[in-house]
């Protein structure tokens, strides 16, 4: 009697609930809940998409420049890039000074940490409300690691200097997404520890003094996670000589503390960022677009 | 204890069969109707593609009261096209894409690239009450499509915005389309215009009334030397386009409360139109424009003709109401 109610019991076990566990149901991969996702036929293709197309065959980086609730949450206010500004951007800018420069020299890096979507916004990255002025490249739009975008593209330009600080910016923003995947280490966050500006304090500081008190900008010494994307971002801008001369007026040794852990992390995943600098400023300065 | 066991399992068993009563909440709908979300889609682009000229949406602004901006839409339904026409500045001839996308619940018009539209969101209430680059499609019929913003405005307001009944655009609206007559570069337009003590007057045919005031355009002597700018500036525009830089002129010698003859009012050059829209200038300037707008009662003119005689110029302008029916009626003389 027992066994037979246990085996009942253990029936009922296994077999009960086995697929009622989601309460919407098995998730089906197929749907998308916001908007279908509807793939552009060939035949609507225009030369962005055959170049979008190419650089996935080529990179595996999906490039994506029209918005659908699918891309753009509905609790975002990113605007769209203008198609004209849009073509020559992923021309220049994602091929040539990104893509395939890092893939070519440092392609262990490459392989590892690129990632598999890249969105283009045409203005800059609003939350909240679309009609704000803020002027925030990534703002929080890269803590994801397998998507990375980038705002101001329709200020596109093939003028050096906003070429340069472009490509920079880019790196910059990239570094926020190694911090979500890797986290900065705890050795990093003691360095400065209880001494960032917070908001609205690192607005009046200026490089110089930012730079005395250990980090790279007013905005570096904001917080932490701005400090090792700065950290980053200033080894691209500044030439190898400048960076040490930098270091050494500043007289701060968590500078320099700081700056050679995450130089050491970033030759470690495969790519020396002094290097990466040289080569940055041929792509920019030397070609002309 | 074999009853307590006993008592357990079976209260076991209920629970098992109680937690296994299905009230899942599924798709199942539109899963098994797919053809109907299809049909809706479908019929809403050979309804996009039955108007040769296009669509017009009228969107209310915070300058004027009665007269509403036109905002003409010409989709190409093959290459997925779509040029955005209105009176804020002149079209660039640069591409905008659309799509048209089965969302959950009703098919989405999305306008996918940067436009004049994704402007008009950006800007907000001064220019339209347009709140978002994509739409739901509520309702398609022979000669109406109604569309609403999938958002009304910031993070915190609730779904949905204005339902926009667009109608197909008028025959005789030919200021929407190219060659843009009304154009302050051409010196064969600004000949006995610019400069000149001329008259407008404008007919108010909501209420049967008339205004008339002395009107002097006025611009730089030399069209290379021309003001040319964003029409909502680079800071604020950004992320948006649609747009050729624009002209902007002066209209003065307006004799009316509050505004002296000599006041400079700085208007821009629409897509053959006057624009009176406080372009970001300075704050005194945009005061100004805007206390044109209110005295005119329109925030913009839309040429509508223009015949020239010897040095006579007449211009005959128009603005529309909510359903883009005439309400304002304008005509310039230069008084020679």
């Amino acid at each position: 009697m027992k066994n037979i109610i246990y085996l009942i019991t253990a029936l009922f076990l296994v077999t009960g609930c086995k697929k009622d566990n989601y309460p919407l149901g098995d998730i089906d991969e197929t749907v998308d809940y916001f908007s279908k996702k509807q793939v552009k036929p060939k035949s609507q293709w225009n030369e962005l998409d055959y170049l979008c197309d190419s650089i996935q065959k080529a990179y595996g980086v999906e490039i994506i420049y029209e918005y659908t609730p699918r891309i753009i949450a509905g609790t975002t206010f990113f605007m769209p890039p203008q198609y004209d500004k849009a073509l020559p951007y992923t021309k220049v800018m994602l091929d040539k000074l990104w893509l395939n420069l890092i893939k070519e020299k440092h392609p262990k890096f490459f392989n590892k940490e690129t990632p598999i979507e890249f969105i283009l916004a045409g203005g800059f990255v609003h939350f909240n409300d679309p009609t704000t002025t803020a002027t925030a490249a990534g703002a929080g739009m890269n803590a994801q690691y397998y998507r990375l975008g980038m705002g101001g593209v329709n200020n596109f330009s093939t003028s050096k200097s906003w070429l340069w600080n472009h490509i920079v910016t880019l790196y910059h923003e990239h570094a926020h997404q190694i911090d979500h995947k890797y986290g900065r280490g705890d050795d990093f966050d003691r360095v400065s520890q209880g001494r960032y500006y917070g908001i609205p304090g690192y607005a009046s500081v200026n490089n110089t003094n930012a730079r005395k008190d250990g980090f790279w900008t007013g905005y570096g010494g904001y917080a932490p996670e701005e400090d090792f994307a700065t950290t980053v971002e200033y080894m691209l801008r500044l030439t190898k000589a400048e960076h040490t001369e930098e270091i050494r007026k500043s007289g701060s040794a968590d500078l320099e503390d700081k700056y050679k852990m995450i130089h050491q992390r970033y030759v470690d995943m495969g790519v020396d960022l002094h290097e990466l600098q040289v080569q940055l400023d041929s792509v920019v300065y030397k070609v002309n677009y | 204890m074999e009853k307590i066991i006993k008592f357990l399992v079976l209260s076991l068993m209920a629970t098992v069969l109680y937690s296994c009563e299905k009230d899942n909440i599924t798709n199942a709908y539109f899963e098994e109707n797919p053809e109907r979300m299809d049909k809706v889609a479908q019929d809403l682009k050979s309804k996009l593609a039955s108007s040769p000229n296009g669509w017009v949406m009228m969107v209310k602004t915070s300058l004027s009261a009665d007269v509403y901006t036109p905002i003409v839409l010409k989709f190409d339904t093959v290459k997925n096209k779509v040029d955005v026409t209105t009176v804020y500045g002149v079209t660039a001839s640069t591409d905008s894409y659309f799509r048209i996308a089965n969302g959950t619940g009703a098919p989405q018009l999305i306008f996918t690239t940067g436009s004049i539209m994704s402007t008009l969101y950006r800007v907000g209430v001064q220019a339209s009450d347009i709140t978002d680059h994509i739409y739901n499609v509520v309702s398609v019929s022979a000669d109406t499509i109604a569309i609403r913003g999938y958002r009304s405005g910031a993070v915190y307001k609730p779904e949905g915005g204005v339902i926009f009944k667009m109608f197909k655009r008028p025959e005789d609206w030919k200021w929407a389309e190219k060659p843009i007559t009304f154009d302050w570069t051409s010196t064969e337009f600004t000949n006995n215009v610019n400069s000149v003590v001329g008259e407008m007057k404008l007919e108010y045919l909501n209420d049967n009334t008339t205004l008339t005031t002395p009107w002097r355009f006025w611009s730089w002597a030399d069209p290379t030397v021309y003001r040319i700018r964003d029409p909502f500036s680079i800071g604020y525009n950004i992320g948006t386009g649609g747009f050729t830089p624009m002209n902007y002129f002066i209209v003065t010698g307006i004799t009316a409360t509050g505004i002296t003859p000599t006041t400079n009012m700085t208007v821009t050059n629409g897509h053959n139109a006057i624009s009176m829209y406080p372009i970001p200038y300075n704050t005194g300037t945009n005061q100004s424009v805007v206390a044109l707008g209110k005295y005119l009662k329109t925030h913009y003119l839309i040429l509508k003709n223009q015949t020239r005689t010897g040095n006579k110029v007449k211009m005959e302008f128009e603005a529309y109401d909510k359903k883009g029916k005439v309400i304002v009626k304008a005509t310039y003389d230069n008084l020679r």
